[in-house]
């Protein structure tokens, strides 16, 4: 499988839209086989989730991650993991061994009801609630 | 949400006092304060600070006198200053004149390095020059040299009249002024996110390094502020530049128009060449510089009761067109 | 002598009274002046150089040889800006984000990472005329032949390079100071850049504003050449436009002020078109010579003085 991760150097990036460009992992049998990088064409909304897909890529890593985003990447059927951040070896390790932890996602969060539907097709390795203070809910679907 | 960011590329152009009026214009916003060598806005908006936080980016390298076995015993040259790429290892001089044997140098104890008799040469680590890259603590064949956390400045949240307030001020001389930008920003969007306001509003750091370039990424317009002379212009071509190459749409105001009419026309007449929009013309007018005295923005709260000036005017005007071209 | 020109707060003037100085001195002293403001240098709008060398300053960055990599991930550890990561069995690198401290290569088990000159900016060496315009090369090297010209060095940092020190050090190796001043113009503010202009400057000149925000930025700027260890003294820009508490700080910390210029829409708007104030208004001229005198009675004489006996 392919696992995208929004990177800023080599850290994962905060902000999934805006990240310097996307590492693209090969996995099989719970080993990272390959790399490939892509970099981050800005501006070109719903751009990324059909460029992904076409790549064969299956999920994403990000921290955050809008609700229009998720939304494309869903009807794409790739998996989107937020609130990842740090090393993104460790991440990488850490997700195919399943015991990645999430913080909260620092996603756009317009006010408006409607935003938050299709928000289920945010899933995460494992949700854990840290003590960040940020102390806001994405409400994600589980 | 729509974030604004305010930047010039050349200093002194305004910046500021356009951030703080627009405190005052702006229904709904969350204010940030990026210029986090020389933060200004607090001066106009006098917030009071809420919460402080510790910022630390960086690491320092720290000498460990007692095992460092002095120059002329370690490796045929001095491994730690061979190491150094940024200058920051010295062993011309182990004691320093004046002031700078208290500052700077970053040695732990006294001066003397391990085993008995004589004290030996033992390399000055200059704390200013130090980039925290940690070459010296891996290469030094003794451990003597360990990198250190450093609280780099501090953030601060805090509240004003007009609404809150993100703002930060990095230590002097050091480094990592982008880190700090990119803490202040995730600070504001999250307070802005959380509370539902409709607008950060970002002033900005001069120039186009790598403050302005972490205050830029992801904005929703950028609004350079220039002036009629041949070194706004100049400046201001370098940072539509800068913008242009992050992807980042940019308007511009011309400040203080009147001091050079033609020159104010030639920034029009670039800006219309290139597609970007002017969307403000500010005369020259001394109530901005006795508005900055009293330490309050040049826009009032209620302009009927004082008689507005003409740049007070024209900023109101400024900001209607920004307010429209965020929204659309 | 080197003598750094800085202010904290950005527009007070420091290009300003750089050049002017430069051009005030031009007929006593061999002048070499560093725009060392890479990011947006200014100087050359109002001294109008001939510039004769351009070459490109450039940062070591990783290259790694994937055939000896053996993904051991130690190059990742090593670097402390996040410019290296190691996956999936190579070595990945983000030349933008490095610093070029060469601890990936150094450390490498396998000897795998080598360096290769990256281009983050370019630096230029030229001359300015006494007459501060000239119309080709061969003219500039006649000025410069009559032994007391104004050499000129500046930096460019490539737009969307986020770091602007080496091309300031770059600048600043490009200095010749042997038997004359170097003036270096520095970018606003107090962080690195600032410090690569001033650190190691015989004296530094505060230029500021009478205004709030001039102090606010006068008192982080003093801050950073007292960490520098740099002496220094202040020149009022616009005064008369503003309040006196830059004026009181002073006297309060006992820092000269070596110099007040008043607010002058005349100077405003020559200085809008690029113009040279010590041509336009000699008196300022006069003025700049006395604030050298000063600089010189505090940091010490030229090295050639000192040898001679007076």
């Amino acid at each position: 499988m392919k696992i995208a991760l929004a990177t800023d150097g080599a850290m994962i990036s905060p902000h999934f839209g805006h990240c310097s460009e996307f590492i693209v992992v090969t996995v099989e049998n719970g080993k990272t086989l390959g790399t490939e990088r892509v970099a981050n064409p800005e501006h070109q909304p719903g751009f990324l989730p059909e460029y992904l897909s076409k790549l064969g890529v299956s999920c994403i890593i990000a921290g955050g991650m809008g609700p229009r985003a998720q939304q494309l990447f869903a009807t794409k059927g790739i998996q989107t993991v937020v609130g990842a951040s740090g090393s993104v070896t460790k991440v990488v390790d850490d997700y195919l061994a399943g015991s990645l932890e999430v913080g909260e996602s620092a996603c756009d969060h317009p006010d408006s009801a409607e935003a938050h539907q299709g928000h289920g097709s945010c899933s995460h390795g494992n949700h854990s609630d840290h003590n960040d203070n940020h102390g806001h809910s994405c409400g994600h679907g589980r | 949400m729509k974030e604004l960011l305010v930047i010039s590329g050349k200093g002194g152009t305004g910046k500021t006092s356009i951030v703080g009026s627009f405190a005052v214009l702006a229904d709904s916003k969350v204010l940030a304060d990026c210029d986090v060598d020389a933060a200004d806005l607090y001066l106009l908006l006098s917030p009071t600070v809420g919460a402080t936080h510790e910022f630390r980016a960086s690491k320092q390298a720290m000498l460990d006198p007692a095992k460092c076995v002095g120059a002329g015993q370690c490796s045929a040259t001095a491994v730690c200053a061979e190491a150094c790429r940024f200058e920051a290892v010295a062993f011309a001089n182990a004691t320093l004149a004046g002031s700078n044997a208290s500052k700077g140098m970053s040695i732990l104890g006294t001066g003397s390095a391990a085993g008995a008799g004589p004290p030996h040469t033992v390399p000055h680590i200059d704390s200013v020059s130090c980039e925290g890259c940690g070459v010296c603590a891996r290469a030094c064949p003794h451990g003597a040299i360990s990198m250190e956390d450093v609280v780099s400045g501090h953030w601060f949240v805090s509240d004003t009249a007009y609404g809150p307030m993100v703002h930060a001020r990095l230590g002097v001389a050091q480094e990592n002024s982008g880190k700090l930008v990119a803490q202040v920003r995730r600070e504001a969007r999250s307070i802005a996110e959380r509370q539902g306001f409709d607008h950060i509003i970002t002033d900005g750091p001069p120039g186009i390094g790598c403050p302005v370039i972490s205050s830029m990424s992801g904005v929703d317009l950028a609004l350079i502020v220039t002036e009629p002379t041949v070194a706004g212009t100049h400046d201001m071509q370098r940072v539509v530049e800068l913008a242009r190459h992050f992807g980042v749409e940019t308007a511009v105001c011309i400040n203080k128009y009147d001091l050079d009419e033609a020159g104010a026309e030639q920034i029009e007449a670039y800006c219309r060449a290139e597609g970007v929009d002017v969307a403000g013309r500010i005369p020259f007018d001394e109530e901005v510089v006795t508005a900055l005295v009293r330490g309050v923005p040049v826009v009032t709260r209620d302009g009927s009761h004082h008689a507005e000036g003409k740049a007070a005017q024209a900023i109101r005007r400024l900001w209607a067109n920004i307010e429209s071209e965020l929204a659309s | 002598m080197i003598v750094s020109v800085a202010s904290g707060k950005g527009g007070t003037g420091k290009t300003t009274i750089a050049v002017n100085l430069a051009l005030a001195l031009e007929d006593s002293v061999p002048v070499d002046f560093l725009d060392c403001d890479v990011e947006e240098p200014n100087a050359h709008l109002f001294l109008r150089p001939v510039l004769e060398t351009s070459e490109p300053v450039t940062l070591p960055v990783p290259v790694v040889d994937e055939s000896r990599c053996s993904g051991c991930g130690t190059c990742a550890e090593v670097c402390a800006f996040h410019a290296i990561l190691s996956l999936g069995g190579r070595a990945i690198t983000f030349p933008e984000l490095c610093h070029g401290c060469g601890g990936c290569a150094r450390f490498c088990p396998e000897g795998a990472i080598s360096e290769a000159p990256r281009a983050i900016g370019v630096v230029e060496t030229g001359w300015v005329s006494r007459a501060g315009a000239v119309a080709d090369a061969a003219e500039a090297a006649d000025a410069a032949a009559a032994a007391q010209a104004i050499r000129f060095v500046q930096g460019r940092v490539d737009i969307g390079t986020a770091l602007a020190p080496p091309v300031v050090k770059a600048v600043r190796s490009k200095a010749v100071p042997a038997n004359g001043v170097v003036i270096i113009d520095s970018p606003p503010g107090t962080s690195c850049p600032v410090v690569a202009s001033v650190k190691g400057s015989d004296y530094c000149i505060l230029v500021t504003e009478p205004t709030p925000f001039g102090l606010n930025d006068l008192t982080l700027a003093v801050d950073m050449v007292r960490e520098l260890g740099v002496p220094f003294g202040v020149v009022i820009n616009r005064a008369g436009l503003g309040d006196d508490k830059v004026a009181a700080y002073c006297r309060q910390e006992s820092i000269p002020v070596l110099l007040e210029i008043p607010f002058d829409r005349r100077f405003a708007a020559s200085y809008a078109r690029g113009g040279q104030l010590v041509s336009d208004f000699p008196e300022l001229g006069d003025s700049l010579r006395g604030l050298w005198r000063q600089i010189r009675a505090a940091a010490g004489p030229l090295p050639e003085e000192a040898e001679t006996v007076r």
